[in-house]
């Protein structure tokens, strides 16, 4: 029984000696021979059974270990489905406290006879991960399209049209829908929807039908509206698309700007031509809808789940 | 041997067995290999589409039309013969509104309205038409009467538009945290037939006539109008993409938008030749007409496989 313990001692103290649990109680036994006066103190019991008697632990050992050895392995593989695989995976990307910075580009689809393309950039703090504020700002270059210069060929007459400089708006957006898609069927692409309202401002221009006559512009209150679907790259890059609307009331040159006659007190004023056609100016509700594209650099470029998996 | 040997014999194996086993499985688990690792993204994926028939009604829209817009009511169907490829036909049947003027038409036909070639148009010294002071008189205006503006317009009729549809991607997405739903998005491409119309006639009778009518010598009232509408069916090429929204496993939303890349001459009128000479084909120009659509499309059969 000495020796038994003793070789239990030996198991205890070293338990990488896998390969030997074959035998554990034969070398437990052979060792404890050597080591008999260390264990000679915690077996009180052990007296008890004769030294013929002292059991062969060996098969029951052997059985032992294989049967656990099963149980293992059993363990193990079932760990391993249940440690892979949860049943609701969590987002694959979290915005809530961070800042997005969206440079974009963006092609006006709705005016026949003028387009407009606009470079800016969005910066955009998201409180949760639904709701966002931020800032926006673009700057637009014009393109008369070619309705517009057959106008005049085809029909005589020419229109009056205004291009766009630059705008500005403070926004607000919300997150409704968030979806993912599988590519090849061997990736996973999370993406989401986002729409926008803003209020801004706007700067106009108008283009004089008869080039000498002097532009001038026009500062307009301008609120908007955006839909907008977002592709997650990487936990810090985005890719989104879009469309804009921004609606506001501009001011067009009058048709008839040619034959203003300034009144006397104009007159003596010496009030400019280009102010005299300004105060004749037609208003217009215009609706300048946007296609855009930009891509997203989210900060910090991290984030961290606060529930466990 | 006595019992209590006997229980100390068998916990003794058992606390071995367990010692044994701890190195075992921390080694196991260090070689742990993910049963996902070579697996498809995506297991039990109900494959809506393959060997299935789609057929559904819904609306059409032209976008940014030059003079005139059409809302057409939409007929969709089609075969899917895997799950990422199949056949479709899209055909708007009837325009239903064949006077939806683009805000374009509109500020022009206003504009026309100062027309010389109108009859009865003023050309008492001072007026608009007294060929005085760099005015237009009514011998001399090119500009067109706003019926002759209109009659020489057309439009879009119907549209057949058979086409490949390609679904590169498939997935699913949740509204409101609420909604959920299976969805498709693809690309579509093939042949598309676009039957232009026109509304009215182009009348020249009023400027033919000689100015004098006791003289049928004399020089016509006003320019001849040499505007011909463009119309017909035509053979339009087709790209575009779409989305279906699966409600269910036999019912979607489907959204399409189509580019139809056709040669015309939506005003019917010169281009490239003088306006003093009929319109030709040379007057033809590239357009890309944009058209959006919603359809609600039924799936047939209603059962669906499910993959591996």
């Amino acid at each position: 029984m000495k020796r038994l313990a003793f070789g239990l001692f030996l198991v205890l103290a070293n338990p990488g000696i896998a390969a030997a649990a074959e035998a554990p109680a034969a070398g437990a036994g052979e060792t404890a021979d050597e080591k008999a006066p260390e264990a000679e103190t915690p077996a009180p019991e052990a007296s008890e059974v004769k030294k013929d008697e002292l059991p062969d632990l060996s098969d029951e050992v052997k059985e032992a270990t294989s049967e656990k050895e099963e149980a293992t392995a059993a363990a193990t593989a079932a760990r391993r489905s249940w440690e892979d695989i949860v049943v609701v995976p969590r987002k694959a990307f979290l915005k809530g406290g961070r800042f997005e910075l969206a440079p974009f580009s963006a092609i006006s689809i709705n005016d026949a006879m003028i387009r407009h393309y606009a470079f800016g950039g969005d910066l955009t703090y998201y409180l949760t991960d639904v709701f966002s504020v931020g800032a926006e700002g673009q700057y637009f270059i014009k393109e008369r399209s070619e309705r517009e210069s057959l106008v005049g060929y085809q029909f005589n007459r020419v229109t009056t049209l205004n291009r766009f400089k630059y705008s500005t708006s403070l926004v607000f957006g919300y997150v409704p829908g968030y979806g993912k898609f599988g590519l090849f069927n061997k990736y996973i692409v999370h993406w989401d929807v986002t729409v926008n309202a803003g209020i801004g401002l706007i700067w106009t221009e108008i283009i004089p039908v008869i080039p000498d006559n002097a532009a001038w512009g026009n500062l307009d209150i301008c609120p908007h509206f955006a839909i907008s679907t977002r592709m997650f790259v990487t936990d810090w890059f985005a890719l989104s698309i879009g469309l804009r609307d921004y609606i506001f009331l501009d001011k067009f040159e009058p048709l008839n700007r040619a034959s203003l006659v300034p009144t006397q007190a104009e007159i003596n004023a010496k009030t400019p031509e280009v102010q005299i056609a300004k105060e004749h100016a037609t208003s217009s509700l215009t609706q300048n809808v946007m296609v855009f594209g930009s891509i997203g650099f989210f900060l910090p470029p991290s984030f961290q789940y606060k529930t466990p998996r | 041997m006595t019992k209590k040997a006997h229980t100390m014999k068998r916990g003794i194996a058992l606390l071995v067995g367990c010692l044994v086993g701890i190195p075992a499985v921390t080694q196991a688990a260090q070689e742990r290999k993910s049963p996902l690792a070579d697996a498809p993204a995506i297991r039990k994926r109900f494959e809506l589409r393959d060997k299935r028939f789609e057929l559904g009604v819904g609306v059409t829209s032209t976008i940014g039309q030059d003079f005139y817009n059409a809302l057409m009511l939409n007929v969709r169907a089609g075969f899917h013969f895997t799950d990422w490829l199949g056949v479709s036909v899209s055909a708007g049947v009837l325009n239903m509104t064949p006077n939806w003027r683009s805000s374009f038409n509109d500020q022009l036909n206003s504009a026309l309205a100062g027309s010389c070639r109108v009859p009865g148009a003023p050309t008492s010294p001072g007026s608009a038409c007294d060929g005085q002071n760099g005015r237009p008189s009514v011998a001399s205006d090119k500009t067109p009467t706003p019926a002759n503006a209109a009659a020489a317009e057309n439009r879009i009729g119907q549209v057949i538009l058979p086409q490949i549809d390609i679904v590169p991607f498939t997935g699913k997405f949740s509204l409101f945290s609420k909604l959920f739903m299976n969805y498709d998005v693809y690309v579509s491409g093939g042949p598309g037939f676009v039957n232009l119309v026109k509304k009215g006639t182009v009348d020249n009778t009023y400027c033919d006539a000689p100015q004098d009518p006791n003289n049928p010598n004399s020089p016509p009232t006003c320019r001849h109008d040499y505007a011909s509408p463009y119309t017909g069916m035509k053979l339009a090429g087709n790209v575009g993409f779409g989305m279906h929204a699966f409600a269910n496993n036999y019912f979607a939303i489907n959204v399409e938008v189509h580019n139809l890349i056709f040669k015309n001459n939506a005003a019917g009128r010169n281009v490239v030749s003088t306006p003093d000479q009929p319109v030709t084909n040379a007057d033809l120009q590239w357009t890309y007409n944009w058209m959006a659509g919603l359809n609600f499309m039924f799936f047939l059969p209603s059962h669906v496989k499910v993959s591996h």
